[in-house]
């Protein structure tokens, strides 16, 4: 009897094809009822079909369902719909072959709610066969949402202390296999979800073989062809990418122990690069910039004045003029053109004055300012409020008025304002919250003399 | 002879010429096509049209600054070497176990298959001798001997189960600093400035100063190897002039000496086109830079112009060759744009021979003599925004042994320990490294790590990495394969990275 539930079942991805066209066809012909004639007959044709076929596509997934160890959950939207749109079909016969209960809703109730009830049906099952982004994925590229990246789920920090299988293998398989090997629907008979079940294997025997590695089942599976009718994961679902299937080989390969952990496997950094949580402390804005100005560069290079990427290949600049002391406000006019590309600027020394904030409060992607052993004061350093990425400010030795120091309090990104000035305690001539007292540096420090300096022994 | 073989032929050929060119030869044996001065007589060098933006400089000036391939976490490296091996069970390593064997003799368990520097027979165990007390937010261990080092313990993180394979002096100072124990490769500081260059064009990318003697393997310790010679450490001295001859002569004016460099470069220029041996541009540009840093050497190397005090912080006595007037220059070069400052402190040796070599005598008055100046040197650089873009690293080539030592199977004189590498203490502050963290552990006695041992190649990784290199990418070509400052080993100490 299985057998053939199995069978009737399996006929369910044909069969719902039927009810989806004589539906349609039947509602387009609805729509021209006035100028095709005899509508009515035809009508009452169409949806007498549509609602067998409907059934039909209903009894056939039930038992699709019943034997092919679906998840309720999953399936649950698409049957109820699914219902929905036999019930709506059946009623609308009915209607058109005069059934009092079936007049006493209107034709638009039938005719619209049929169309939507018809869409989400078919929608949901075929995100059950395809996959729940199978629609949506050509358009998240188009937005912007970047869904290829693989899910991170390793530290750097303590991966080596991880658990093999479940701290890598266990998230691959669960990520990849287990949706059609679990205890509800076990393809094949094989389960995936425990290591335990990993160690049965199924119907076509063991998938880890203990005893020679090198030619257990699964590793024949994943490395095959992805044409051929073995190959796991199937060509419809979502594949195992590179990084993933050499993993899965490596820890087969050793043995597929459970308990061992990454670092006594000898995994390393860059087999399980792709794992790895990202390093999410970027300094500098993530910003695409053309290639700055050659001719500009070029220029104050000649000049002396020192201007290197942040790191190879990037068009974020650093900026100093450690090299051309004589630097004035004057000159930074030449930058204007790498306003975008200068994310550090090191002016300490040079002859700039209070006009400086002004020029640099248009660089807008600021990181740092050094302004060390200049004449400044801090007269319109407010200008720099607008800077949205600075996080470092060094006022080290300078004309610094108090005033700015509140000014400077008020800056949101800041992380560090460095205002250590030689000869005189600025920190005894402002009052600010402790809270806000951290974010500056006003140095200062001492080493208090202790008795045992002058001990010899 | 068929079409494939011809064609064969041809690939074959076209690739000779390819490696051969005059071009090319001088691009990869080189990097040192030197002089800024020479820029215009060395222009038809430079690679035409340079497809870097920034790069096309360095083929003029070996030390113009590059960009390393990662964003680094810091531009500048001081790094502290107590040159004989200071002991850490008197320092950072706190081991009230061994206070209780002290004196009873070493199981033989822990000598077998041991070999020692001078440890003979069956010796003592030493107890600690310095008193040890908690300091600071994180609550780590510190030996008395260093009370005002206990103001900066939370900014510092600890490896105290650093191992080495070398147990005498040379070797494991050449192994520290150049990743190999044997002569011939570069140095760390060399390795840096190679990569990175110098950001001030009238200063060298890598100094060294000295205090009390040169380390046991020379200057080899800031050779550099087999890169150009431009990228070894220049050594300055630390009373009198700060380099030798840097002043003008007697009755030379500047104007004359510029004629007299400017006419020897020539010379040097036209022996260079005949033998095109890069060495001669190497001296060209040491001649140039000579001349440039005889202004302002003289400016970075003067700590009598800084406030007096910053001078009583550090402990500073003008004129004398001292630890604490390094610590403070090394902050001067730092802050002038220097990338890479070695410091080599000598006499910590403490085999117990003599009361200066006694664990209880003379290594209190070394330790004295680093305690305020390294301390100083931390909140300097954080009082002026420093020490988070640049990285202090405090070690030395090993540590010492739990034992006494019993040299030639007597007892010494003196409370001392002999050279021991198998596990001791280093430890790192500045940019990128995670603020009062202790990594790694030794057994009860201090003997071996039992928990967290990073090598000699691990801790240099560790510094390309903040510098913003990866020390498995970063080689250069040698006798026909490429070199790496960690050979083939090394891994990045992530635990005491922020």
């Amino acid at each position: 009897m299985d057998i053939v539930l199995t069978f009737f079942g399996r006929f369910h991805p044909l069969l719902v094809h039927l009810p989806i066209g004589f539906i349609l066809m039947g509602l387009l012909f609805e729509c021209y009822k006035k100028k095709i004639q005899p509508a009515a007959t035809v009508l009452k044709f169409i949806f007498f079909w549509a609602s067998v076929s409907s059934l039909l596509s209903i009894v056939s997934g039930i038992f699709q369902f019943l034997q092919e160890g679906y998840i309720w959950g999953n399936i649950q939207g698409h049957f109820i719909a699914g219902v929905a749109t036999f019930v709506l079909t059946l009623g609308f016969y009915l209607f058109l072959k005069g059934n009092v209960f079936a007049l006493r809703i209107p034709r638009l109730f039938y005719t619209l709610g049929l169309f939507i009830s018809l869409m989400i049906t078919g929608h949901l099952g075929g995100n059950i066969t395809h996959g729940d982004n199978h629609l949506t994925e050509p358009l998240e590229a188009l937005v912007g949402i970047n869904n290829k990246s693989e899910v991170r789920f390793l530290n750097v920090d303590d991966y080596s202390r991880q658990k093999v299988y479940s701290g890598l293998i266990e998230p691959i398989l669960s990520k990849k296999c287990v949706r059609c090997h679990n205890p509800k629907k076990a393809k094949g008979q094989l389960q995936m979800h425990t290591y335990a079940a990993l160690q049965k294997g199924g119907k076509n025997g063991i998938i880890l073989d203990f005893n020679s590695p090198e030619s257990s089942e699964i590793l024949n599976r994943i490395h095959l062809p992805e044409f051929e009718k073995k190959h796991m994961p199937p060509r419809a679902q979502k594949q195992l990418t590179q990084a993933e299937k050499d993993i899965i080989n490596y820890w087969v390969l050793k043995g597929a122990p459970e308990f061992k952990t990454l670092g006594e496997l000898g995994f390393n950094e860059i087999q399980l690069n792709s794992f790895m949580v990202q390093e999410n402390e970027e300094v500098y804005p993530s910003i695409e910039l053309d290639l700055p100005d050659k001719k500009t560069i070029d220029s104050l290079q000649s000049m002396g004045i020192l201007i290197t990427p942040v790191k190879q290949n990037s068009n974020l600049l650093f900026l100093s003029t450690i090299n051309y002391k004589a630097f004035s406000d004057n000159d930074l006019g030449l930058l204007a053109s790498l306003n975008k590309h200068i994310v550090s600027i090191d002016l300490s020394d040079s002859n700039v004055t209070d006009a400086v904030f002004t020029s640099l409060s248009k660089f807008s992607n600021l990181v740092s300012i050094k302004l060390n052993r200049t004449a400044i004061s801090g007269q319109g350093i407010d200008q720099l409020s607008k800077l949205d990425n600075l996080k470092k400010i060094h006022l080290i030795n300078t004309n610094l008025k108090s005033e700015a120091i509140h000014i400077i309090s008020g800056f949101k990104p800041l992380i560090k304002a460095f205002v250590f000035q030689f000869n005189r305690d600025l920190r005894s001539e402002i009052s600010l919250s402790p809270e806000i007292l951290v974010r500056f540096d006003f140095g200062n420090y001492l080493l208090e003399d202790l008795p045992s300096d002058t001990v010899v022994y | 002879m068929n079409d494939i073989e011809k064609k064969l032929l041809n690939e074959y050929v076209l690739n000779q010429a390819s490696i051969n060119s005059r071009r090319h030869f001088l691009k990869d044996c080189t990097l040192g096509l030197g002089g800024i001065a020479f820029g215009s007589l060395l222009k038809s060098c430079a690679p035409s049209g340079s497809p870097n933006l920034f790069g096309g400089e360095r083929t003029l000036n070996p030390l113009a600054p590059l960009s390393p391939p990662k964003l680094p976490k810091v531009k500048n490296v001081i790094y502290l070497h107590m040159v004989g091996a200071p002991s850490q069970l008197e320092m950072f390593d706190y081991k009230p176990e061994l206070h209780k064997l002290h004196d009873q003799l070493c199981p033989e368990s822990l000598l077998k298959g041991k070999k020692f520097a001078f440890i003979q027979g069956v010796p003592k165990m030493l107890g600690p001798q310095a008193k040890f007390t908690q300091a600071g937010a994180s609550g780590n261990w510190i030996s008395d001997n260093l009370p005002h080092f206990k103001k900066v313990i939370d900014d510092v993180a600890f490896l105290k189960a650093v191992n080495t394979d070398q147990f005498n002096h040379g070797p494991a100072q050449l192994l520290m600093h150049t990743g190999s124990a044997r002569f011939g490769r570069p140095s760390l500081g060399s390795w840096a400035t190679y990569g990175l260059g110098s950001e001030n064009q009238n200063l060298p990318g890598f100094v060294v100063l000295t205090s009390g003697g040169t380390p046991d393997a020379g200057k080899s310790v800031w050779g550099s190897g087999f890169l150009p010679s431009v990228y070894q450490g220049i050594q300055c001295r630390s009373k009198g002039d700060p380099v030798l001859y840097i002043k003008d002569p007697k009755g030379v004016s500047r104007n004359l000496k510029r004629e007299l460099l400017s006419s020897i470069n020539e010379i040097n220029y036209q022996e260079f086109k005949a033998q095109e041996d890069p060495e001669i541009l190497t001296r060209i540009n040491q001649y140039e830079m000579a001349y440039r840093m005889q202004i302002t050497v003289p400016e970075v190397m003067d700590i009598e112009n800084e406030p007096e005090s910053v001078q009583k912080m550090y402990g500073v006595t003008p004129g004398k060759e001292s630890f604490a007037n390094n610590c403070l220059l090394a902050r001067k070069m730092v802050s002038s744009g220097v990338r890479f400052v070695q410091l080599y402190d000598w006499g910590w040796d403490s085999h117990g021979d003599s009361p200066a070599n006694a664990v209880d005598l003379g290594l209190r008055n070394k330790c004295k003599e680093i305690d305020r100046p390294i301390t100083a040197l931390l909140l300097d650089l954080k009082q002026r925004g420093l020490l988070d873009e640049t990285l202090v690293v405090w070690g030395a080539e090993f540590g010492r042994t739990p034992m006494q030592e019993n040299r030639e199977g007597r007892d010494m004189g003196y409370k001392g320990r002999d050279h021991h590498g198998d596990a001791f203490t280093m430890w790192m502050a500045g940019g990128g490294i995670k603020k009062g963290v202790v990594h790694g552990q030794t057994d009860d006695i201090g003997y071996t790590a039992v928990e967290g041992k990073v090598s000699v190649h691990d801790i240099n990784a560790t510094i390309l990495h903040l510098l913003g290199f990866d020390h498995e990418e970063f080689t250069y070509d040698f006798q026909g394969r490429p070199f790496r400052l960690t050979d083939v080993e090394g891994n990045i100490i992530r635990e005491i990275l922020s």
